[in-house]
């Protein structure tokens, strides 16, 4: 009896002994192996959690209004359409305030706009309200959509309890953190020579991402069509998934008081005609739309076809005197339902004025 | 829900907790149970199928022992082997066969229309129906009594661990183990499947899919790239599909072992293979032991005049190569190792079952050789069309470097590391004592290595997990 005893706590010291061995190896190359990463990380580029070099410059730009203080009058958001459309200056020209901010970011089809608009741009700007310009390709269920998975991958866009344990995990390891450029040893023995920190870009405000459209001619105004029929438009259908997407954002924004404006975006008549079906099917998903926005009791405001063809030098984006033309003709119409009552405005920091946003 | 995700993880938890909880019969009620919900997690629909086939195989078999003469006895196996071959040929190959008839009639000039039936394939369709056949031969052979109770034998045929991707169990090493109570693992023995877990993850997460994008790059647009790229490509697909797969059977070691049950080894460091007749007795060993017991030796084995054998050898490789999908690609890829196969018999290169012997360094020419032979011959396997084989093949002729090589150089050093990692891991791997991986290290030098996959695994995780390549098979 005494034997066994002595016998088991001399296997169990044997054991706690060889536990202790095998933490101390373990912990002793995992903190060594994340100290140099710590170290080094100095002579990186700042991490690049986003799925898109515009997302991550946006909310740079975001975080410096919210450190100012700055709330949102109003923010523009969608697609590359009214990243390119919405001209911020001549909105608040027409409407008296004075933090409009385009935050639209490109190929943010319904299901993007709403975590991005909801989960990043909400909590950061407070918008007071929300012009959300959409166009068909938004809905557009019916081909692979590389944006939303793209956007459901990248770390701070990532969705759920792993989107979140992972943000956690990156913020205190720096393994984690730096993932990306452990990934590849080259490029990063090329970053750590360098030495200095360069950005990986140039951030700039807001909309200045996207410059406005030059005419496109020859075999790129080709490639343009081909790339849209075949490409953005294909199958075209707007699915459950994108039109829920759209329906829930806008019940979303009800419920947090943020008036919400919907703007069926213009398109030139080559446009619409590019769908599978022809114009038919565009205006079909036009009013659709207009009836599903409707029914969660946002406002809406058809400007479609308020742009000649002439003014799309690629099918989809207006040129830069038609847009801010166009953004005249919004801030007009925002005026007409009652959006151009002033309201208390605040400092905004040097580069992320609405002065700078205009582009 | 796959091995390398996290709610792979937490069911495995549950279900690992839950079970030594519970008596014997419990245990399988509960493991049947709890791999239904595994297997309608990807979808439930598919789950009838699966029901039918297990049905269908319970009472064949229980007809086959129970026949009173042997024509009876051969007729009831027919209909066994033929129900699996029926819905596995429905669901995998009519596409393939419609699609291959309908260019053979437009090569005849006729052009009649095509009515494709778009059917789904359920996943682990192969693995399922190959364990349904597999059980009515060692029943016919009275290798094994027909399963009495079918619970046990639905656990034997739906059983996650193996369900989705292999290894392929054979009844009379499964089964048995099913039916009699199972021992809790001993201390050594669950630090070994935790290892195994642990070394799986770190080659799926890690290696094989650190070189996939490489791989499909290379496969998805060759032309242009020259050869270094290209050859670059071809390598990190088979490091890739090795990582991936013997990755997954790790895994489903592992978590079996935790659950005191053994099941086959699927790897045996294949690319130390000296010849590709090692290759195969060391590579998807389930699967190549199966090809072996039931289609080999039925046609004859080698008990039969040399070109015969050599028939047989053909034969059982190309149904193989079409094993793994209804494409040309793996027709072609098994039939090329098939004739390998034949030619080193013919050649006097004859390799004993088991486990080969630790590799020398004289071995290493042999090795090098029977690896290029080998990746060049998974071009055909990666490759979408024959065409598209032939076209990587051209393309490494081209040029040493391409005008669109890409990022060769990076890519170089990370397959370069991959196939290191690879060697290491195999290396230690050899060295093993059967259920006691790298048991001969230091406790320090064991937990460095588990650190090192912590590391490893921090770095490469982060991402939607991907799909294992097996489970399109």
């Amino acid at each position: 009896m005494g034997g066994s005893t002595v016998s088991r706590s001399v296997v169990t010291r044997a054991r706690a002994r060889w536990l202790a061995a095998f933490l101390a190896g373990l912990l002793a190359v995992v903190l060594l192996a994340d100290g140099a990463v710590t170290l080094a990380e100095k002579r990186l580029a700042p991490v690049d959690d986003y799925y898109d070099v515009r997302a991550l410059d946006v909310v740079h730009d975001m975080n410096r209004l919210e450190a100012a203080g700055v709330h949102s009058d109003a923010v523009l958001v969608g697609t590359s359409q009214m990243a390119r459309g919405g001209v911020p200056r001549a909105l608040e020209k027409q409407l008296g305030w004075a933090h409009i901010h385009n935050v639209a970011l490109p190929g943010a089809s319904t299901p993007v706009v709403k975590p991005w608009l909801l989960d990043q741009v909400v909590p950061r700007l407070h918008p007071e309200r929300v012009v959300w310009g959409v166009s068909s390709i938004d809905f557009n269920g019916g081909r692979p959509n590389p944006v939303i998975k793209n956007y459901d991958s990248a770390r701070a866009t990532r969705p759920g309890i792993l989107g979140s344990a992972d943000r956690l995990l990156a913020s205190n390891v720096a393994l984690a953190r730096r993932r990306v450029e452990l990934r590849e040893p080259i490029q990063l023995a090329h970053d750590l020579r360098s030495g200095a920190p360069a950005a990986k870009h140039a951030a700039k405000p807001m909309s200045k991402l996207l410059g406005p459209m030059r005419t496109t001619k020859g075999r790129h105004l080709k490639r343009a069509a081909s790339y849209l029929q075949n490409s953005q438009l294909a199958d075209f259908k707007a699915t459950p998934r994108y039109v829920h997407a759209f329906t829930s954002t806008l019940r979303e924004l009800h419920a947090k008081h943020i008036e919400t404006v919907v703007v069926i975006m213009p398109v030139p008549s080559t446009f619409r005609a590019m769908h599978p079906h022809g114009d038919a099917q565009y205006q079909a998903w036009r009013r659709m739309t207009i009836a599903a926005a409707r029914r969660t009791g946002t406002k809406v405001l058809d400007l479609n076809a308020t742009e000649p063809d002439i003014d799309f030098p690629d099918y989809v984006h207006l040129t830069r005197p038609a847009a801010q033309a166009w953004s005249t003709l919004l801030g007009q119409d925002l005026r007409g339902i009652g959006w151009a009552r002033a309201t208390p405005t605040a400092a905004a920091p040097p580069g992320t004025s609405s002065a700078s946003a205009s582009g | 829900m796959i091995f390398n995700s996290l709610q792979f993880a937490l069911f495995f938890a549950v279900v690992l907790a839950v079970y030594w909880f519970l008596p014997h019969r419990g245990q399988n009620w509960f493991l049947l149970v709890a791999s239904y919900v595994f297997y309608g997690y990807w979808d439930y629909r598919l789950l009838g199928l699966l029901v039918f086939v297990t049905l269908s195989a319970f009472f064949t078999a229980q007809q086959i022992a129970a026949a009173p003469t042997a024509t009876a006895r051969k007729r009831w196996l027919w209909a066994a082997v033929a129900v699996n071959l029926v819905v596995l040929g429905f669901f995998k190959y009519f596409g393939f066969f419609v699609d291959s008839a309908h260019r053979i009639t437009e090569l005849a000039g006729l052009d009649l229309p095509r009515q494709v039936l778009d059917v789904v394939l359920p996943i682990g369709i192969s693995f399922y129906t190959f364990h349904a056949i597999s059980y009515a031969m060692d029943t016919f052979r009275e290798r094994i009594e027909p399963e009495r109770s079918l619970p046990t034998f639905a656990l034997f045929m739906s059983y996650f661990p193996l369900l989705l991707a292999g290894p392929i169990e054979r009844a009379w090493h499964l089964l048995p183990e099913l039916r009699n109570p199972r021992k809790r693992p001993s201390a050594q023995s669950a630090y070994s499947g935790v290892v195994l877990i642990v070394l799986g993850l770190v080659k799926k997460v890690v290696i094989a899919d650190a070189v996939a994008p490489i791989a499909a790059q290379a496969f998805g647009s060759p032309d242009g790239r020259g050869a270094i790229p290209l050859i670059t490509g071809a390598v990190a697909f088979a490091i890739q599909i090795y990582g991936d797969f013997s990755g997954y059977s790790d895994i489903a070691r592992g978590t079996s072992r935790l659950l005191g049950i053994e099941v086959f080894r699927n790897f045996e460091q294949p690319y130390f293979s000296r010849n590709v007749t090692q290759f195969w007795r060391t590579w998807h060993i389930s699967l190549s032991s199966w090809l072996h017991d039931y289609l080999y030796i039925p046609l004859g084995g080698n008990k039969v005049s040399d070109l015969v054998t050599y028939r047989n050898l053909f034969l059982t490789m190309l149904l193989g190569g079409l094993w793994h999908g209804a494409s040309w690609t793996f027709v072609v890829w098994g039939g090329l190792h098939g004739i390998a196969l034949a030619i080193e018999r013919a050649t006097g290169r004859y390799e004993a079952r088991g486990r080969p012997a630790s590799p020398r360094w004289r071995d290493v020419p042999a090795i090098l050789g029977t690896f290029t032979l080998v990746t060049a011959l998974w071009v055909f396997f990666r490759s979408a069309s024959i065409a598209d084989a032939l076209n990587f093949f051209g393309g490494i002729f081209t040029s040493v470097v391409g005008p669109r090589a890409g990022a060769w150089k990076g890519n170089l050093v990370t397959v370069a590391a991959m196939v290191a990692a690879v060697i290491a891991i195999d290396l230690a791997d050899r060295n093993r004592a059967r259920l006691q991986p790298l048991v001969r290290w230091s406790p320090m030098l064991q937990g460095a290595a588990a650190g090192a996959a912590v590391v490893l695994l921090l770095v490469w995780s982060g991402k939607p997990p991907t799909p294992f390549i097996y489970f399109q098979f």
